[in-house]
C-alpha cells in the first residue's frame, strides 16, 4: 500500500545498557503514519527494552526516539496524551471493578467520553462489572487492550498484544488493529509470532540479540517466507512433477513428500490435486526457521 | 488522589479504628490506675497516728466507737509489731485498754511496723497500721523509675498522677512507634506494590507524571494522618470527659501537630521506596530509622552523652508536653517538621525522574 511517509516514531542510534549487558545496540527505525509497524524478535531480543526505551520509562544509554516529534524522555507527558500503550506484563488494582479501573485510567488521559471504552469492551466481550482480581489472563490481556484504545490517541504501541487471548478472540483483535489503521492511527506491535505479524502488519522489524536486522514490508517477506507443506500420497508418486520454481527442500520419505513451498502455491496445489491424496498439512515458517533460511546469522549470532 | 484512598480506605478505617481504641482506652485506666497507687498504702494508715520523737515513738488511734458503733463494752487494744508490712510474724507488743501507747526507740534503722487490733471478747478487729518508714508517694517513685523516665520526654515535671500526665506517657510518649510503623510500612508499599504488580507502566503512560504520581501518594496519606488524628484527638478528649476529668482541647492539639512529623514519615519512606525499588529493604530501613531515632530520643533522657544527638531526631520536634502541661505550640517545630518532609519528597522525585521504571 502507498502512504505518505510521513514518520511518527524516529528512533536513531538507540542503546540501551544494564551495566555491562546490552539490552539493544544502536537501533535505527522509522515508523509512518498509518501502518501497522510489527516488531517481530524471539524472546529475550530486546523488544520490550526498545518499547520502553521509547516511551521514557526507561533510560536510554545513547541514542535518540521522536515521537510526534517530540523528544521521548523529556516530552513524554505530550508524548502520553498522545500515545495508547499496552505494556507486555501489567497488573491492575485486583480489588477493583474493570469499570473502576478503566475509568480512572481514561480520566488520567484527561478523556471523559467513555463511549469508545464501552464499544471496545463489548466488542472483546469484556464484561465490566467483574473484579480485576477475579479475571482470566485472556480477560485480564481485554483490559489491557480497551484501556490501550479507548482513549482514541494517535499511537498506539502494544507490547505481545495477543498473549492470552485464544485464537478466536486473537483474530477479533486484529480486525480491530486494521481498522484503527484504516482510521489514521498509527500501531507500532511486538511480538515473537511470524504467523501473526504476517497476517495484520503492513511492515516488519525484526530484532535478535539486541540488534535491529530486517526492516521489510510484509509482502517481500512473504516472498521469503516459505510454507512447509507435508502431504501423505496414497501411492509412491513421481518426485519429478514437484520440480518447479517455488519449490525447495523437496523430499520423499515412504509415501510422505516434504517441501518448503515460497511461490507459486497455487500450482504446486494443483499437481498435487491431480494424486490421491491422505492427509496434507500447511505451515507457516516459525521465526526460527525464517532466521536460519534467510537471515543466518553468518556466525555473528549466536 | 482518590485512587490511592478508594483503594486503601479499608486499610485507612481498620487502623483508625485500632490507634483511636488504644489512644482513647487509656483515659479509661486513669481511674483505676489512681486506685492502685492508693492501695499501696498501709492498711487504716488514716486511723492510726504515729510520732517518732528521739527516742520514743508514741502510738495513737482511734477508739472502736468510732469505727463501729455496734460495739459496746470493754474492749482492750493489742498492738503488734513486725519488720515488714505485711507482718508475716507479728509479735505482740503490749495490750492496753487506752487510746495511745508509748514505746521506746531502737537505734537501728530498720522500718518498724505497728498493728493495732481491738479485742472484745470474742472478736478481733483490726483497727489499722503504722510505720517508722519515711512516707513515699508511690506516685513519685514510680515517675523516677528509668523506664517511665524514657517515656517522659526529658520533662521533671510530669506526672502520672494528673491526667494529662498520664496522657502523655501511656499514649503520646510512644505514637510515633504505633503510628510511624504502620505509617511507613503503608508508604513503602503504596509505591512498591505498584512496581512489584507490574502497575507502573500503565500508571506512568498517562497524562500523570512521575512527581505527580508521588505526590499524589504522599498527599493521600498525609490526609489520612490528618483525619486520623482529628478524630484520635477528639476521642481522647471525650474520653477523658468520660471518666470526669476535664476533656481539655490540648490532646487534640497535642495530636494535631504530629501530623508534620509523620508527613517526615511518609516522605523518608517514599524516599527508600524509590531508592531501593524493594518492598523488603525500604521497609526495614525505614522501621531502622523510626526506632533508632525514637531510642536515640528516649534514652537520650537518661544518658547524658546521647543529649547532643537529640536535634537530629524528629522525635525533638513533636513536643505534645509542652502543649499538654504548658499550653504552648512552637510554630518553629511545625515548619521544620514540614520542611524536612518537602526536602525528602522533593529527593524521591528527583530519583524517581532519573531511575528506570522497574519491570
Amino acid at each position: 500500500m502507498k502512504k505518505k511517509q510521513i514518520p511518527v516514531m524516529k528512533i536513531r542510534g538507540l542503546t540501551k545498557k544494564y551495566g555491562d549487558v546490552i539490552g539493544i545496540k544502536d537501533l535505527d527505525l522509522d515508523i509512518y503514519k498509518g501502518e501497522i509497524m510489527g516488531f517481530l524478535g524471539p524472546n529475550g531480543a530486546g523488544k520490550t527494552t526498545t518499547i520502553r526505551a521509547c516511551l521514557g520509562l526507561l533510560n536510554k544509554t545513547a541514542g535518540d526516539v521522536k515521537i510526534f516529534g517530540l523528544d521521548s524522555h523529556k516530552d513524554s507527558l505530550e508524548i502520553y496524551k498522545r500515545t495508547g500503550y499496552l505494556p507486555g506484563d501489567f497488573g491492575m488494582y485486583e480489588d477493583l471493578k474493570v469499570k473502576t479501573i478503566l475509568k480512572f485510567l481514561l480520566s488520567q488521559s484527561g478523556v471523559s467520553d467513555e463511549t469508545k471504552m464501552k464499544r471496545l469492551a463489548k466488542r472483546l466481550e469484556l464484561d465490566m462489572g467483574k473484579k480485576y482480581g477475579n479475571l482470566s489472563k485472556g480477560n485480564k490481556q481485554k483490559v489491557g487492550i480497551v484501556q490501550a484504545f479507548m482513549a482514541d490517541q494517535d499511537l498506539i504501541i502494544m507490547d505481545e498484544p495477543t498473549t492470552g487471548l485464544d485464537p478466536l478472540m486473537q483474530h477479533k483483535f486484529y480486525r480491530l488493529l486494521r481498522e484503527e489503521r484504516d482510521d489514521g492511527k498509527t500501531i507500532f506491535m511486538s511480538s515473537h509470532i511470524l504467523a501473526e505479524v504476517e497476517e495484520v502488519c503492513d511492515r516488519v522489524a525484526i530484532i535478535r540479540n539486541g540488534e535491529l536486522r530486517v526492516i521489510e514490508k510484509i509482502d517481500s517477506l512473504k516472498e521469503k517466507m516459505g510454507k512447509k507443506l507435508q502431504i501423505e500420497f496414497d501411492n509412491h508418486v513421481d518426485t519429478s512433477i514437484f520440480k518447479m520454481e517455488g519449490v525447495e527442500d523437496f523430499e520423499m520419505d515412504g509415501k510422505w513428500a516434504t517441501m518448503i513451498v515460497t511461490k507459486n502455491l497455487d500450482e504446486v496445489i494443483k499437481k498435487i490435486s491431480q494424486q490421491k491424496i491422505i492427509n496434507m498439512s500447511l505451515e507457516t515458517f516459525s521465526l526460527e526457521q525464517l532466521f536460519l533460511t534467510y537471515y543466518s546469522d553468518g556466525g555473528s549470532g549466536r | 488522589m482518590l485512587m490511592e484512598l478508594r483503594k486503601g480506605w479499608k486499610g485507612f478505617i481498620i487502623f483508625i479504628i485500632v490507634a483511636t481504641l488504644v489512644a482513647a482506652g487509656y483515659a479509661q485506666l486513669y481511674p483505676s490506675v489512681m486506685e492502685d497507687m492508693e492501695e499501696d498504702k498501709l492498711v487504716g494508715a488514716e486511723l492510726v497516728n504515729i510520732e517518732i520523737e528521739d527516742d520514743e515513738i508514741h502510738l495513737s488511734w482511734a477508739s472502736i466507737e468510732e469505727i463501729d458503733e455496734n460495739i459496746e463494752g470493754s474492749v482492750v487494744y493489742r498492738i503488734v509489731e513486725d519488720t515488714n508490712r505485711y507482718m508475716p510474724n507479728p509479735r505482740e507488743i503490749n495490750v492496753t485498754s487506752y487510746n495511745n501507747y508509748t514505746l521506746e526507740r531502737t537505734d537501728d534503722n530498720d522500718d518498724r511496723y505497728f498493728g493495732v487490733i481491738a479485742l472484745d471478747g470474742t472478736m478481733e478487729i483490726p483497727i489499722g497500721m503504722a510505720s517508722t518508714e519515711e512516707p513515699v508517694d508511690p506516685m513519685e517513685e514510680l515517675m523516677d523509675t528509668p523506664f517511665v523516665r524514657l517515656f517522659s520526654a526529658g520533662r521533671e515535671d510530669l506526672s502520672m498522677a494528673d491526667m494529662e500526665g498520664f496522657i502523655s506517657i501511656e499514649v503520646y510518649s510512644w505514637w510515633i512507634l504505633l503510628v510511624g510503623v504502620y505509617l511507613a510500612y503503608l508508604s513503602v508499599k503504596s509505591v512498591t506494590t505498584d512496581f512489584e504488580k507490574d502497575r507502573l507502566d500503565i500508571l506512568l503512560s498517562s497524562s500523570v507524571s512521575r512527581k505527580g504520581y508521588l505526590l499524589e501518594k504522599f498527599s493521600a496519606l498525609s490526609l489520612f494522618v490528618l483525619i486520623m488524628h482529628v478524630i484520635v484527638g477528639l476521642m481522647i478528649m471525650l474520653s477523658v470527659y468520660s471518666v470526669g476529668e476535664s476533656p481539655d482541647i490540648a490532646y487534640l492539639i497535642a495530636m494535631l501537630i504530629a501530623v508534620p512529623m509523620f508527613m517526615v514519615i511518609i516522605a523518608v519512606s517514599m524516599f527508600f521506596a524509590v531508592l531501593f525499588k524493594k518492598s523488603r529493604t525500604a521497609v526495614g530501613v525505614s522501621f531502622g530509622v523510626i526506632l533508632v531515632q525514637f531510642g536515640l530520643f528516649a534514652t537520650g533522657h537518661l544518658v547524658e552523652s546521647l543529649e547532643p544527638v537529640h536535634p537530629f531526631t524528629i522525635s525533638n520536634y513533636w513536643d505534645y508536653n509542652s502543649v499538654l502541661l504548658d499550653g504552648v505550640v512552637y510554630p518553629l517545630h511545625l515548619v521544620l517538621l514540614t520542611s524536612i518532609a518537602i526536602i525528602f519528597l522533593l529527593a524521591s522525585m528527583e530519583i524517581f525522574q532519573k531511575s528506570d521504571i522497574p519491570s
